[in-house]
């Protein structure tokens, strides 16, 4: 009988390592492209050329590869950080444009949202329909109607280009709207009883309740502006006005060690944001799933 | 908040914070190190340019001094630049040898004079024998002319008589012609007929024939009698007279170095003047041409100085040159001069002669010369400090441009070959499809440039 039990208990234990074996190995699988953009970014260029001589010479041979340089280096940081304006200037483009439509998305779509969720007039549900097919249209079907319209307003090749149809986005709207749905109508009711004015309730109420699916929209609206591609292509013509997501394609195939780098910066500000707000987004990811 | 979501916030906040610091420290670098240029416009003008030269005075018309060649030279008095006075002994030909030279030539004369009298002789005698000749030639004519006339004249007595003869029968044919009315007769009177007209036209004939044997027998003997003349005439009159000349230059000779041994060799100045050049030395004997060469002091001068080939594509004969001549007592002379005479030498150098009528100038003093051309008036015309030229020898100038990039506007530079269409020591007047009288030429760099560079523009 103990030796049943002991050797349950060891193959469990088994299972375990192999379990964790299994998710450590994927989990190295999934984030295999961020390790080696980091173990790229340490490379110095004659170690670049030399692995790209293949390509280079013939085009008929495929790149080597080692993933740990044989002379690592923090050349391309220093390049990038001490010589490299071109990507400051971008970088503060980047961060410019998200936080001027983070901010108007929320300032837009948090009330947008509210009204949806928390008051019944007549039409809503149209309202909404149109809301979700708008999300649901790709950039490439709406590029040129928004291009002739803000051509109409002399907004092209400027940064209000890019801002304001993204700070007209309906997605956070969607997103927020879950989060106010998941509140329930009583406490409003109970709110308006005590004398709580609409206002009132909107801020004590609404938005704390609706914290997690705010964010959520907060987080997935930057990930979506800061890694925006088309939008800027199509609409800034001065390219002191692109974000940084236009910088690697402005890099040439001899520089990939710096291409590495500033893949690698790019990177920092969404994980920086995703470790301060991954909470509030798991929840609303959450809440929008189950309670929507 | 937990304390590492704040940690998290106090970090993220350092990055950016950083990225700050970074992005003023970028652009310091980068802009520090951009190169600083000074760019101009090009201009619309003409170019100036100023030929210079240091010209040398020198004596305008030379004389020469002559004496015989082949003299041996016993001593020189003057040297090259000196100023001698009518009169003054030149040089002096060794006596001795000049007597020997005079013997030499005496001798040679009197040969040529005793071959002279012979030929003369030989000539005389000649000219008797032809004389002669002729007389006989002449004899020939007559004696040939006198039979074609005796010739001629029995010809036109045999043609009279056949011509008699034929008139005497024809009239009695007609007198006789009614009582013969045919048969054997009438026929051998028609058959006598015939053989006297023919008989007169035998004898018209014969006397043609003896005028043409005249003409032809008389020119024969025109011609023998104008051989005659002319035979030995030509052979001994022709080397008479180049005896005669011969003999007359000789005596001319002899006279010129009796009299140079009259004055012990001396050879003085027939007026006065400066010696310019000297082709005898003391020892060597004189050669052909003259021993001296002189000017007169009070000529010509000419100011001659040496351009470069580029100069010379601006200069033309009758420019005006403003000159200035340092005089030996300390004043000068400004004067404005005309361009007379320019020639290639054969050594390529190109020289340019300027004739001055000004006495006070003396020979062998330098004269600075200055001129202005004004060109046309050129589109495109830059500093030359512009311009660059490569390792071909082509010539190019850096073009700032504005290009739109990640950095905003900003000056890059362009290489735009040029080519030169005239330019003098500051601007050069240039021709390219690539630049316009709007372009930023590049004067000026505080690094070297290269094709496609970023630059600081200074205004």
């Amino acid at each position: 009988m103990m030796r049943q039990v002991n050797r349950y208990i060891i193959g469990k234990k088994c299972m375990r390592i192999l379990q964790l074996f299994i998710i450590v190995g994927l989990g190295i699988f999934i984030c295999m492209p961020v390790l080696i953009l980091f173990f790229g970014s340490l490379a110095d260029e004659i170690e670049w050329i030399d692995r790209m001589k293949p390509m280079i010479r013939n085009g008929l041979d495929y790149i080597k590869w080692k993933w740990i340089p044989d002379y690592p280096t923090l050349t391309h940081y220093k390049e990038l950080f001490f010589y490299a304006p071109q990507f400051m200037t971008l970088f503060w483009n980047s961060i410019k444009i998200a936080a001027c439509i983070l901010s108007g998305q929320l300032l837009i779509g948090i009330p947008s949202a509210w009204a949806f969720a928390a008051y019944n007039f007549k039409g809503k549900s149209l309202l909404f329909s149109v809301y979700v097919i708008l999300m649901l249209l790709p950039f490439q079907v709406t590029m040129l109607s928004k291009y002739l319209l803000l051509n109409s307003l002399n907004l092209l090749n400027t940064h209000a280009a890019v801002i304001l149809p993204a700070v007209f986005s309906t997605f956070p709207v969607f997103i927020i709207y879950r989060g106010f749905r998941g509140i329930p109508k009583e406490l409003y009711e109970v709110a308006r009883i005590d004398g709580a004015g609409e206002w009132l309730i909107f801020v004590r109420i609404g938005l704390p309740l609706a914290q997690g699916s705010i964010m959520s929209a907060f987080i997935l609206g930057f990930l979506e502006c800061w890694n925006m591609i088309e939008e800027p292509l199509a609409f800034l013509k001065n390219m002191s006005l692109w974000p940084l997501s236009l910088y690697l394609p402005e890099i040439g195939v001899t520089q990939a060690g710096r291409a590495c780098a500033a893949s690698i910066l790019t990177l920092v500000v969404s994980l920086f944001l995703f470790a301060i707000f991954r909470d509030s987004l798991e929840k609303g990811i959450v809440s929008s799933a189950l309670k929507g | 908040m937990t304390k590492s979501k704040r940690l998290t916030i106090i970090s993220f906040g350092i990055f950016l914070g950083f990225m700050a610091v970074c992005t003023i420290i970028a652009k310091g670098i980068y802009t520090s190190g951009l190169p600083q240029v000074r760019a101009y416009e090009p201009k619309r003008t003409s170019l100036t340019h100023e030929i210079t030269a240091t010209g040398t005075i020198r004596q305008g018309t030379e004389y020469g001094i002559y004496v015989e060649s082949g003299l041996r030279v016993a001593s020189i008095s003057v040297r090259m630049g000196d100023v001698f006075e009518e009169g003054v002994s030149l040089f002096q030909i060794d006596i001795d040898d000049l007597k020997d030279i005079i013997e030499e030539k005496e001798l040679a004369f009197m040969k040529l004079n005793s071959q002279q009298k012979e030929n003369l002789r030989d000539a005389s005698r000649a000219l008797k024998e032809q004389q002669a000749e002729v007389a006989r030639a002449k004899e020939d004519y007559e004696k040939n002319r006198e039979e074609a006339d005796i010739l001629i004249q029995r010809s036109k007595q045999a043609l009279e008589i056949a011509k008699e003869e034929l008139r005497i029968y024809e009239q009695y044919l007609a007198s006789t012609q009614e009582s013969v009315s045919g048969g054997d007769q009438h026929l051998s009177r028609q058959e006598k007929l015939i053989r006297l007209k023919q008989n007169v036209n035998a004898c018209a004939q014969d006397l043609e024939d003896a005028g043409r044997l005249k003409d032809t027998n008389l020119l024969a003997s025109d011609r023998l009698v104008e051989d005659a003349k002319n035979a030995g005439k030509s052979t001994y009159s022709s080397v008479i007279e180049i005896n005669a000349l011969e003999l007359e230059y000789q005596q001319k000779q002899i006279e010129e170095l009796k009299e140079l041994l009259t004055a012990e060799g001396w050879v003085y100045a027939a007026v006065p003047g400066r010696l310019t050049s000297s082709r005898i030395a003391v020892g060597e004997r004189t050669q052909d041409g003259a021993s001296l060469l002189y000017a007169l002091d009070n000529g010509e001068r000419i100011v001659e100085a040496v351009f470069s080939w580029d100069q010379v594509k601006y200069l033309s004969i009758g420019d005006r040159f403003n000159m200035k001549v340092q005089l030996q007592n300390g004043s000068s002379i400004r004067e404005d001069v005309t361009l007379n005479y320019m020639e290639v030498r054969t050594d390529g150098e190109v020289v340019g002669e300027i004739i001055l009528e000004i006495e006070e100038i003396a020979i062998g003093q330098t004269a600075q010369l200055s001129c202005n051309k004004q060109t046309d008036v050129y589109e495109t015309c830059i500093n030359k400090a512009a311009l660059y030229s490569n390792q071909y020898g082509n010539y190019y100038v850096y073009v700032a441009e504005e290009q739109d990039g990640i950095l905003g506007t900003e000056w890059k530079v362009r290489t735009v070959f040029v080519t030169i269409l005239d330019q003098n020591d500051r601007v050069a007047a240039i021709e390219s499809a690539g630049i316009t009288v709007e372009s930023k030429i590049v004067m000026s760099s505080t690094k070297e440039l290269k094709e496609g560079d970023t630059v600081r523009l200074l205004e």
